[in-house]
């Protein structure tokens, strides 16, 4: 059985006055013990939203979502609270998931407080210290204030805060998309051996692919809200099938992924408005490579490989395919 | 206990190193002090209580430093002996005010219907001109100096908590809040561990503030007759004798309980300005 397994879960917010923007859209996935899912998407694409809804600091419209067998969604407040020593998460920004008033000691000590009240204070103290040394700190620094430390530091520490209670699944935020490149790369190797020295399992939420393929083992890829293409990390990297995948692939500079050298693989105009969704296929008004039936057929992610899924009615989608594209039929470009 | 004294240690060296940076904190903070002191142990060359009849209406002179009023009472002694009375009870309200509108302000920051309920009927109260509003409770209430403490707190408490509640609700929307409910703190624990401290800061500007505020109320309450009650000393009520003399040219009993006004509402100013500017630096 997974660790955590998730499905159909949706969530649109109401605005007063306007049009509900709809954020997720019958997402459904799975996480292995000890095992890192990647999400990967353009902003607005719901990646963050997934991560509040999983963890219930927002609560989902539909769907379920089950932890070690329990069903979240049907916790009672006192329950859930208790579960969260389970499951826990790292924000994109550092200092400002810290609160300023309080010492590093005191917030990564918090977690252990709430969830283990009856410890003795020498212990706290000792696992407070043990935990900042295994994310890379000094036992002294737990004195400190956090606007006295630098940003890679104060990851650190929300790392520490995160992993206090040794939870099983860990949302990770775009954890280093703040940071300094070398910085990055530190705060990722800790991210890393921590998962190997606890069998932690990972959401890994991102927009930065190098950083995906350091740590991911499985890659799901959003657009508006869905999941376009799922799979092992090779799988999706090496050979994408969605044409979302594929595009979102070729404007990634990076000589670490190495793709299909296609330059012409790009969408037309920007991703539209989630507040209206697009019939049958989510990506139909801006792909190169549609055909009618790509709206009248219900969208579903169907199995292209082992462990492999996507939604591309013309999957598996060849060169060719994009070359005819870019002469006749794509959207938007005749104009 | 070693470690309490420890804690005591650093508050106190906290206080220093505010007081290095915000020198008028320290200035405001003295002055207070010193008319506090004044009042209570200041040895008075006449008794404030107690009238000369014999000598109504004297100039400022050696003998009674801020002249004598039309009932013949010690001006000087009377203002002195009078900051024992109107800063302990402006102090007192304030404090009052802030226990109760900070936790309410807090507690109003929640979401639900009626936390926003609470607000709008705070607005309908506060659409009334407080001021006056406190003194017709207090007149109805009775001359009592609770009451006067009661005034302060109906004019205090609804604008503690609307500070409190708008700086509560912009943190409510803060990373460092949504990660101590992620962690499992209970709804109480954020309030107190998490929202108290980042707005104790702008509370205490506001404290000062308020004490200036209360200086204002309880001098024009016994200036109206209501509150402090002759012959005890109170500078509203000598403001007020003084000011029937002032058409005749005896400026000296209405100007010198006025200047204590004025530097009382100066010094808690002078500190309300200091924690302001920290609290600017500190963000």
């Amino acid at each position: 059985m997974p660790l955590l397994t998730v499905r159909g879960l949706t969530k649109s917010f109401q605005r007063s006055g306007r049009d509900a923007v709809h954020a997720v859209n019958d997402v459904s996935f799975e996480i292995d013990h000890g095992e890192t899912l990647a999400l990967i998407g353009e902003s607005g694409s719901g990646k963050s939203t997934i991560g509040r809804l999983l963890l219930r600091l927002l609560e989902p419209d539909a769907g379920t979502i089950e932890l070690e067998g329990t069903d979240l969604l049907a916790l009672r407040s006192s329950a859930l609270r208790a579960m969260r020593a389970k499951m826990q998460v790292v924000f994109q920004e550092p200092y400002e998931s810290l609160n300023p008033k309080m010492r590093v000691g005191d917030i990564v000590a918090e977690p252990l407080q709430i969830h283990e009240p009856s410890m003795s204070r020498t212990d706290l103290r000792e696992r407070v210290r043990a935990t900042l040394e295994e994310v890379g700190l000094d036992a002294d620094q737990a004195e400190r204030f956090p606007r006295g430390l630098s940003g890679g530091q104060q990851q650190r520490v929300g790392i520490a805060r995160a992993l206090i209670t040794r939870p099983a699944l860990v949302v990770l935020d775009e954890p280093t998309s703040s940071l300094d490149l070398s910085v990055q790369a530190q705060i990722l190797e800790i991210l890393h051996d921590l998962q190997e020295a606890h069998g932690l399992s990972y959401l890994y939420i991102s927009h930065d692919l190098s950083t995906v393929s350091y740590l991911a083992h499985r890659v799901a890829v959003l657009y508006l809200g869905q999941i376009r293409e799922q799979g092992p990390l090779e799988a999706v990297v090496q050979n994408p099938q969605d044409p979302y995948t594929q595009a979102l692939l070729a404007a990634f500079l990076d000589p670490d992924v190495t793709v299909a050298p296609s330059r012409s693989r790009m969408l037309a105009g920007e991703i539209p408005d989630p507040t209206r969704l697009p019939e049958g296929c989510f990506l139909y008004g801006r792909c190169p490579v549609r055909v009618d039936s790509c709206r009248s057929e219900p969208s579903v992610l169907r199995l292209l490989g082992p462990k492999h899924y996507g939604r591309c009615i013309r999957a598996p989608l060849s060169d060719e395919d994009w070359n005819d594209a870019s002469d006749s039929n794509a959207p938007g470009r005749s104009s | 206990m070693s470690d309490l004294g420890k804690r005591t240690l650093e508050i106190l060296k906290r206080f220093l190193s505010v007081l290095r940076s915000q020198p008028a904190i320290g200035v405001g903070l003295t002055v207070v002090l010193a008319m506090l002191l004044a009042g209570f142990f200041l040895p008075l060359p006449y008794s404030p209580t107690r009238p000369d009849p014999l000598n109504v209406l004297q100039p400022p002179s050696s003998l009674h430093w801020f002249g004598t009023d039309s009932d013949g009472f010690d001006v000087f002694s009377r203002t002195i002996a009078a900051a024992a009375r109107d800063l302990p009870l402006a102090l007192i309200g304030t404090f009052l005010s802030a226990l109760v509108g900070v936790p309410l302000g807090l507690l109003a920051s929640t979401k639900g219907p009626w936390s926003e309920r609470i607000m709008r009927g705070l607005d309908v109260f506060q659409s009334f001109p407080l001021v006056i509003l406190a003194i017709a409770i207090v007149t109805l209430m009775g001359n009592r100096l609770e009451n006067v403490v009661i005034a302060i707190l109906i004019v205090n408490v609804p604008r503690f908590m609307r500070l409190v509640r708008s700086e509560a609700l912009s943190l409510r929307e803060s990373r460092f809040i949504e990660a101590a409910r992620a962690v499992g703190a209970t709804p109480i624990r954020v309030m107190r561990k998490h929202m108290f401290p980042n707005v104790v800061g702008v509370a205490l500007a506001q404290t000062s503030i308020a004490a200036a505020q209360a200086i204002g109320i309880i001098a024009a309450l016994s200036f109206l007759g209501v509150g402090v009650s002759p012959p005890n000393p109170s500078w509203g009520l000598m403001i007020q004798t003084g000011v029937r003399s002032i058409t005749t040219g005896d400026w000296w009993v209405v100007v010198f309980p006025g200047l204590a006004v004025l530097i009382a509402v100066a010094a808690f100013n002078l500190v309300a300005d200091g924690l302001q500017m920290r609290q600017e630096n500190e963000r």
